[in-house]
């Protein structure tokens, strides 16, 4: 993490700047600068690498098209954190409702493996903590995060893995700080319970 | 405070993200209660697990395929506008050929499905010279003894053949005295060697055979001799000449002696031009035959010659396109040929 998020100094502002007059060779040094973060960030929330990939690239592009509305009010990181945000939500949702689609599809045999068409009805967490416990601490931490709902996994990359402010991410989630607070205290006790329940001892 | 909001309250406070005296309140809590120690313990442990996920780190080639769609979304894609019309140097040309070819398409599809007589309008007093030959050409075996009602029934077959086998036409009216030479027998104009041919065809060839009776009036007129026409007729069609100069001699003979009774009526229509294909369509579908137009700016004339029967069905397709002006009780012969002329 940069520190500049947190002395209200916008290192990139030169680069922005730059990349505004048509230098696109600024635009990548940003790219270059933060894509890793923003792979994270999408992966943490979509859970897929692919996924992250494409909505880190999605989000770099949107980001390219949209510099005009981006007026210098917040950092260019939190700008460009709210669209890839919005871009993994978006994705989680598509991708959860294709699965929805498909357990409940007539084409697709019932009773497969882990009872899938019925996983999250009837036989959730006997199934998910056979899995959780064949995985590391890390893995295990990653798919409690994947039972969150998407506001409390955004809520959670940003802060407790990405080290966000709550002030960013009011402006990132476009909440208020109270509804931040709310979703990170929720957050954090449903993947303690989750890590209590799979590993025993944190 | 009790335990559930210390403990909902844990989570700002472990991010330091509660005022001084909720701060103070929390900790003084905590001081005494062992299970929200136990509480904030496992929330910091927690936090620190999720702060030691590693990073992944990008594709190598994310970078570049970022870069790729950049540079594809900052090239300016054209505006729906320019796609149709741009670039002008290569639609431009494209679209005029289009037109001029759309144009010669549907003035040859107008040439070919116009009716069947030529706009004549230079041309007064030949109309009736190209029929003359086609008769021995058609009829050679009867050019002995021809009816009366044949030569009629040829003069209409290219128009309406199956219609004018069984009607009794009268031959075809002699051309008006003033408007061409006396037709002596023994000078009578050659044959034209084409016209019969071309009253063969049948109408949709009017075109030609407007041409070749142009020709032979032309012939006529100039009172071509019928040595030069001996001379040059080894092999030609027209070259059989005992048998063509009978006919010509009685057909001369014949028009002279029945003058055509021309009949002249008006029409108020209130669109002279766009009444022209229904006038002459309602014409040839009762029988008549277009010998001549002439249109102009502010009015029209057709004549056409049409059996002396057809005449009321002619009247009654007139009246259902306008106004007409009959001529009076018994200017309108019963039997025989007619010259009709329509002004419009």
């Amino acid at each position: 993490m940069s520190d500049d998020r947190h002395t209200g100094i916008d290192e990139d502002s030169a680069l922005v700047a730059s990349w505004r007059r048509g230098d696109i060779s600024s635009f990548e040094a940003l790219v270059r600068k933060h894509q890793k973060r923003m792979l994270n960030i999408a992966l943490r929330i979509t859970g897929d690498y692919e996924d992250a990939c494409e909505v880190a690239q999605d989000a770099f592009v949107a980001a390219y098209k949209g510099i005009d509305s981006f007026r210098g009010a917040a950092r260019f990181t939190t700008w460009l954190t709210s669209i890839t945000v919005n871009l993994s939500r978006n994705r989680l949702q598509q991708v959860q409702t294709k699965r929805r689609n498909e357990a409940y599809s007539v084409d697709t045999p019932v009773g497969g493996e882990d009872c899938a068409p019925f996983r999250e009805l009837h036989c959730p967490a006997p199934s998910a903590l056979e899995r959780l416990e064949r995985l590391d601490l890390h893995e295990k931490l990653q798919t409690c995060i994947k039972t969150l709902v998407a506001e409390f996994r955004e809520a959670i990359v940003l802060r407790d893995m990405h080290d966000y402010s709550y002030d960013e991410m009011c402006a990132i989630l476009n909440v208020r700080q109270g509804t931040v607070k709310s979703r990170l205290f929720r957050a954090r006790e449903m993947v303690k319970d989750c890590l209590k329940r799979v590993v025993g001892e944190l | 405070m009790e335990h559930t909001e210390i403990r909902r309250k844990l989570s700002a406070f472990l991010d330091d993200a509660v005022d001084a005296a909720e701060k103070a309140r929390i900790e003084a809590h905590l001081a005494q209660c062992a299970n929200c120690r136990r509480a904030l313990s496992d929330l910091e442990r927690t936090v620190g697990h999720l702060k030691s996920i590693p990073e992944v780190e990008p594709p190598p080639w994310l970078t570049a395929r970022i870069m790729a769609h950049v540079r594809d979304a900052a090239v300016p894609k054209p505006s729906l506008w320019r796609r149709f019309f741009m670039p002008l140097h290569l639609k431009l040309p494209v679209e005029a050929l289009a037109i001029v070819f759309v144009c010669v398409t549907g003035y040859y599809l107008a040439r070919i499905s116009a009716p069947q007589a030529p706009i004549i309008t230079s041309l007064p007093t030949t109309r009736q010279e190209a029929p003359l030959p086609a008769e021995p050409a058609r009829r050679e075996p009867s050019m002995e003894a021809p009816s009366k009602s044949l030569p009629s029934a040829q003069h209409a077959a290219p128009v309406l053949p199956a219609k004018n086998e069984t009607r009794p036409y009268a031959p075809p009216p002699p051309p008006k005295a003033p408007d061409r030479p006396p037709m002596p027998a023994a000078s009578a104009p050659a044959p034209s060697p084409t016209a019969p041919e071309a009253y063969i065809r049948g109408g949709g060839e009017w075109v030609e055979a407007g041409r070749e009776i142009e020709w032979a009036a032309r012939r006529y007129r100039t009172g071509a001799s019928r040595a030069s026409s001996d001379s040059d007729a080894s092999g030609e069609p027209w070259s059989y000449q005992p048998e063509r100069e009978t006919w010509e001699d009685r057909a001369a003979r014949k028009y002279q002696a029945e003058p055509p009774a021309q009949v002249e009526v008006s029409l108020r229509v209130n669109d002279p031009t766009g009444a022209v294909g229904a006038i002459e369509d309602a014409v040839t579908r009762s029988g008549g035959r277009i010998v001549r137009r002439v249109y102009g700016e502010a009015s029209h004339y057709l004549v056409v010659q049409v059996g002396a029967q057809d005449i009321p069905e002619i009247f009654t397709m007139l009246e259902r396109l306008g106004r007409l002006q009959k001529p009076p009780q018994g200017a309108v012969p019963e039997e025989g040929m007619v010259e009709l002329a329509i002004r419009w």
